[in-house]
């Protein structure tokens, strides 16, 4: 009976079920296609990389002592040894770095994002990751094969000279060659390049070494025993791992970035889902209060109240399953979806067939069903209080202003805000999920608050609109304002989005604003070089520009780690000792920055060297992959924290680490040299180098904001999801309002309200709703907004964008505008004698 | 059988010629109004009976611009309803026709002055002030212009609708069953007014009823049967309507 009742409920208003059918399957179906896309990807690359390594038993490599890139590269010396061991059947040694290619028309190849890698020709293939599909393997010192995807990018031909930057410099090759890895044309849109050994170790600074010695085994051996036999051969600092454990090494690198894509995905889609629940919430809440004389004559004719419950909670079974299942489906689409855009932008992606793992599906249904459950469960015992006299008496719903729901909306409020701020500043546990429950909680209190205060907020904002829209915005306004805690629950759905573009929004452009604010107080250069993909550079490029004319002074700018006396890993930034401050103001406050040219010194951020006890003269120990424990001596100490904690002088950086490359350049031009003319000079001087940029200070800037703004755009795509189940959120309220005022609307015809008018009234009480939403959404952002920059350490200036935020609010009454079309056509198209008489 | 002819001098607040409305098709065609000729000429207070299916509710929606005949035409005044399109007809029931309906139908977000001044907001008029105390006083809702819907008894709330219906100064006002809901005591007072409307201010009304109480204070009686206009009463008293109706159920097949 319960379920039959179930049944025809939701069959009777099927647009509800579609709307809150649909915020379920779009919040389940990102779940669903973050799951399907990580777990697809990570496939592939398992068997990627486990084809391409399926030849290595052992690999020797240097232990990642203070971090994978710093492992050490392993002397050729070894070999002969290792070809010793018994069980041994090959060993080969392997060459990497990067290696930037040139196209045709003088820019480098490939995407800006992915890096450039080069590999040294490996003769043996059971060790070699490269395939050659075309011409032959690079033999001579100006031999080059590079992957298939990136030689038809660049419309490269066999046999052509090539431009390849590389760490020993920029120089020209003949391709010789075409090659996959493995079996793709190409890696996540990094460009390959292959070069005979000997050249390998010659650009990549390896001479005399290999990154990494590969051996295969005779038959029957262990690739576990044959690597406990090599590793006693080997000296200290080196490890020699199977080659399944290689493999993981090189899956679990891929699979981290796979696994922050994944996660990022799961957060919107979470906040979608959280959306919809408000919606759920909502439409039930609407629907029990229409449904009252029905539920009221159930309980007259005998029906407990637990099944009033189990009936409502049966109906949002339903949906949630239903939902559900759809949702696991539109999952699979969105990973697909996805797929087919990483190819689009030239990522290519090795292939595997679509991976739903049964974790995927139970997820998505637990996820799915779950929420519904939730945010129909209030609405369900509300439903069970309803007195059987409500089948025969007009109850009339009112909205309740007690004192004891004021209370409970400035608590949990209270306690959203608390946990936020708990959550950034006392550094407890795990602050996100502080954070995530704050903001939970902070956006429920706010719906309940904004339930207390709809009235008189709708009332103001609606007080423009009766100037302009005279009758229908008046009515409008008047029907936003009637049932406020249904108004505040349509406008939350918004809000959540509109606070969280907000927050992001006051994030980047705070992050904008200090990095104009250092660059413009600490950065004295007016021209500064970096390579297009964030990767470091030649270090033979400063060289191409020390010494211009133009030009008063110039440090190039290395990055390397080390592990501290607390074992921490910390960043170190190598630099030119007599120039630098002319370059860079690190703020000194103690020492000098022209001694770090002393041998075993180093200069210290003040914060830093104040929970260590350091003062100039004092010695901290420092260990490096390459050298070990070295004592080194403070020599100055500096304010400025936007560049790390640490410099060393460059000659000191070319002994303590291995990899001698570049990741800026700072210059500084002479006076009466304007910054345009400096960065010609030294665009001209770095005319074989098409992979750096040269830029102004300006420029610098303005590239430094876009990559900002990107990422803030990337934001909002995600965000536009909440937003969209929002709008449908709206639409539903409206639908289902329009549906219980049919006889007011009736007699407002009949009484002479246009159509039009009519449709203009539904609109106004959308514009209102939206707007209300768009309020408080603006309110909670810039609170978040704000505590988080706040908190922040790098970020020093707190930037709001006031124009960013008004135009964030008119396009939430523009959702409302959106949202209100459907409804208020239907509103209109009302036949005015039916509406009359309904019921 | 008594009908009155149509003609064009006679200053008929509004009219029906040959009005004719039938549901469903076929052999479930259902001629609620068939061929229906009346005038209802102003200053007048006309009541329409019959019993229930006799056709005298889609008569006064047909008449009032809330539904369209079959065939046939209406008129409201000099305006040919029939003719016109929905917008324009929108427009004429603005503001040429007062409505007063069974169940209250106010708006329960407005106060009793507001649903009082609705029809007049949405044409943009300008109240003619002394008309609406007028109104109002002889409504006896002067203190209770501020109140909502939801505080007002029955008879307050009908009496709410029948002050919106006059506010306007409309040619015309349909009433549907306005006492259905009401008690006696509220009823009677409902209906003085409405007597006094006529009588006093020259108003023109039309009133479905099937209570013949109610319909004892029209001027004249319609009588409606099968979709026909078989019959009128004038000076009705409820004991002659009764009569009457008996003997049309009487006459009937």
């Amino acid at each position: 009976m319960i379920w039959r009742l179930a049944i025809r409920n939701l069959r009777a208003s099927p647009l509800r079920l579609v709307l809150i059918s649909l915020a379920i399957i779009l919040g389940v179906g990102f779940v669903g296609g973050a799951f399907v896309l990580a777990d697809t990807i990570n496939k592939a690359f398992d068997s990627l990389f486990a084809k391409v390594n399926a030849g290595v038993a052992v690999q020797v490599q240097g232990v990642a002592s203070v971090s994978a890139a710093d492992r050490q590269p392993v002397p050729a010396s070894v070999l002969p040894a290792i070809l010793a061991v018994p069980g041994v059947a090959s060993a080969a040694g392997t060459a990497g770095g990067t290696a930037a290619v040139i196209g045709n028309n003088g820019k480098p190849v490939g995407l800006s994002g992915p890096p450039t890698l080069g590999f040294g020709w490996v003769t043996e293939s059971a060790l070699r990751s490269l395939r050659l599909v075309a011409g032959h393997a690079p033999v001579g010192p100006e031999d080059v094969v590079i992957d298939t995807h990136t030689v038809q990018t660049a419309k490269f031909t066999l046999g052509q000279r090539v431009r390849i930057v590389t760490p020993a410099g920029s120089e020209q090759y003949t391709l010789v060659g075409l090659v996959q890895f493995g079996s793709t044309d190409n890696l996540l849109g990094a460009t390959l390049t292959g070069f005979a050994m000997p050249t390998a170790q010659r650009v990549f600074n390896l001479v005399g070494h290999y990154t990494t010695i590969g051996v295969t085994g005779k038959e029957g051996v262990l690739d576990a025993t044959l690597a406990h036999r090599v590793q006693a051969v080997l000296p200290p600092g080196y490890e020699a791992i199977t080659g399944a454990s290689a493999t993981q090494q090189a899956t679990d690198q891929f699979n981290s970035i796979i696994g922050i894509l994944r996660d990022v995905l799961l957060v919107f889609a979470g906040i979608s889902l959280f959306v919809g629940a408000f919606i759920i919430f909502n439409s039930f809440s609407i629907t029990i209060a229409q449904r009252t004389r029905q539920v009221g004559l159930l309980r007259a004719v005998g029906a407990s109240r637990s099944s009033v419950i189990r009936e409502v909670v049966l109906e949002a079974l339903i949906i949630g399953i239903v939902a559900s299942v759809i949702g696991v489906g539109f999952g699979i689409v969105v990973a697909i979806g996805l797929e087919k855009l990483f190819d689009l932008f030239g990522a290519n992606l090795p292939k595997a067939p679509i991976q739903v793992q049964p974790r995927t599906v139970i997820v998505c249904l637990v996820v799915g069903i779950g929420v519904t459950l939730i945010a129909a469960l209030r609405p369900a015992i509300r439903a069970s209080r309803i007195p059987p006299i409500a089948a025969l008496r007009e109850v009339t719903t009112t909205g309740a202003h007690s004192v004891r729901r004021l209370v409970i909306a400035i608590a949990v409020t209270a306690l959203g805000v608390a946990l936020v701020l708990v959550g950034l500043f006392s550094g407890a546990g795990n602050p996100y999920v502080l954070l995530g429950l704050g903001a939970l909680l902070l956006f429920v209190g706010a719906a309940l608050l904004t339930g207390q205060i709809a009235g008189p907020l709708a009332r103001v904002i609606g007080l423009p609109f009766v100037w302009i829209g005279h009758v229908p915005a008046r009515l409008g306004r008047e029907n936003a304002m009637r049932n406020p805690g249904r108004t505040a629950q349509t406008a939350t759905a918004l809000t959540i989005g509109v606070a969280l573009v907000a927050a992001a929004t006051i994030f980047a452009s705070s992050l904008s604003a200090t990095f104009a604010g250092t660059l413009d107080t600490r950065l004295l250069a007016q021209v500064i070089v970096v390579s297009n993909n964030q990767q470091p550079f030649s270090s033979a490029a400063a060289g191409a520009v020390t010494g211009l004319p133009d030009l008063a002074a110039l440090s190039a700018w290395r990055e390397g780690q080390f592990r501290d006396v607390h074992r921490d890993v910390q960043s170190v930034s190598g630099v030119e000792p007599a120039t630098i401050l002319s370059v860079y103001d690190a703020g000194l406050k103690q020492g000098s920055f022209t001694d770090l040219a002393q041998p075993g010194t180093i200069a210290v951020q003040k914060d830093y060297a104040k929970t260590n006890h350091l003062t100039v003269g004092s010695t901290m120990p420092a260990f490096f992959a390459k050298t070990g424990t070295q004592q080194l001596r403070v020599v100055a100490i500096y304010s400025d924290s936007t560049f790390g904690q640490f410099f060393v002088s460059l000659d000191d950086y070319s002994r303590y680490f291995t990899s001698q490359e570049d990741t800026i350049i700072l210059a500084r031009a002479n006076d009466g040299v304007s910054a345009a003319q400096a960065q010609a000079a030294v665009g001209s001087a770095l005319a074989a180098y098409p992979n750096l940029k040269v830029y102004t200070k300006a420029g610098y800037k303005d590239v430094l904001n876009a990559q900002i703004n990107q990422l803030l755009y990337l934001v909002y795509t995600l965000l536009g999801l909440a937003v969209i189940i929002a709008i449908f959120g709206i639409v539903n309220t409206l639908a289902l309002s329009i549906f219980e005022r049919t006889r007011e609307i009736g007699l407002l015809r009949a009484v002479g309200l246009s159509r039009r008018a009519t449709r203009a009234m539904i609109r106004w009480e959308a514009i209102i709703v939206a707007l209300i939403g768009g309020l408080v959404g603006l309110v909670l952002g810039a609170f978040i907004g704000i505590v988080v920059v706040e908190r922040v350490p790098g970020l020093t200036t707190l930037s709001i964008p006031w124009t960013s935020l008004i135009v964030f609010f008119v396009l939430a009454g523009l959702a409302g505008v959106v949202a209100a079309i459907f409804p208020a056509r239907r509103a209109a198209r009302l036949n005015v004698l039916d509406a009359i008489q309904a019921d | 059988m008594v009908t009155t002819e149509p003609s064009p001098d006679q200053a008929a607040a509004a009219r029906i010629e040959d009005g004719v409305k039938t549901y469903g098709a076929g052999d479930a065609e259902i001629r609620a109004l068939d061929g229906v000729t009346r005038a209802f000429p102003a200053g007048r207070f006309t009541a329409i009976m019959g019993p229930s299916g006799s056709g005298k509710s889609t008569l006064m929606h047909c008449m009032a611009g809330l539904d369209r005949l079959t065939s046939g035409t209406t008129w409201i005044g000099g305006v040919e309803l029939s003719a016109l399109g929905e917008k324009d007809v929108t427009a004429v029931r603005r503001d040429k026709i007062g409505f007063i309906f069974q169940a209250f139908n106010l708006l329960p977000t407005l106060t009793a002055l507001e649903n009082i001044r609705l029809p007049l907001d949405i044409a943009g008029r300008s109240a003619d002030q002394e008309w609406l105390d007028q109104v109002v006083t002889s409504l006896e809702l002067g203190d209770r212009l501020r109140h909502r819907p939801g505080e007002l008894s029955g008879g307050q709330q009908q009496r709410v609708a029948a002050a919106r219906a006059f506010a306007s100064h409309p040619a015309i006002v349909f009433a549907d069953e306005p006492t259905g809901q009401l008690d006696s005591h509220s009823s009677a007072e409902l209906l003085s007014f409405m007597r006094r409307a006529v009588d006093e201010f020259s108003q023109t009304i039309v009133m479905v009823t099937h209570d013949p109480n109610a319909a004892s204070y029209a001027d004249e009686v319609v009588f409606l049967s099968d979709g026909k206009v078989v019959d009128e009463l004038a000076a009705p008293s409820p004991t002659s309507i009764l009569d009457r109706m008996k003997t049309l159920s009487a006459a009937a097949p």
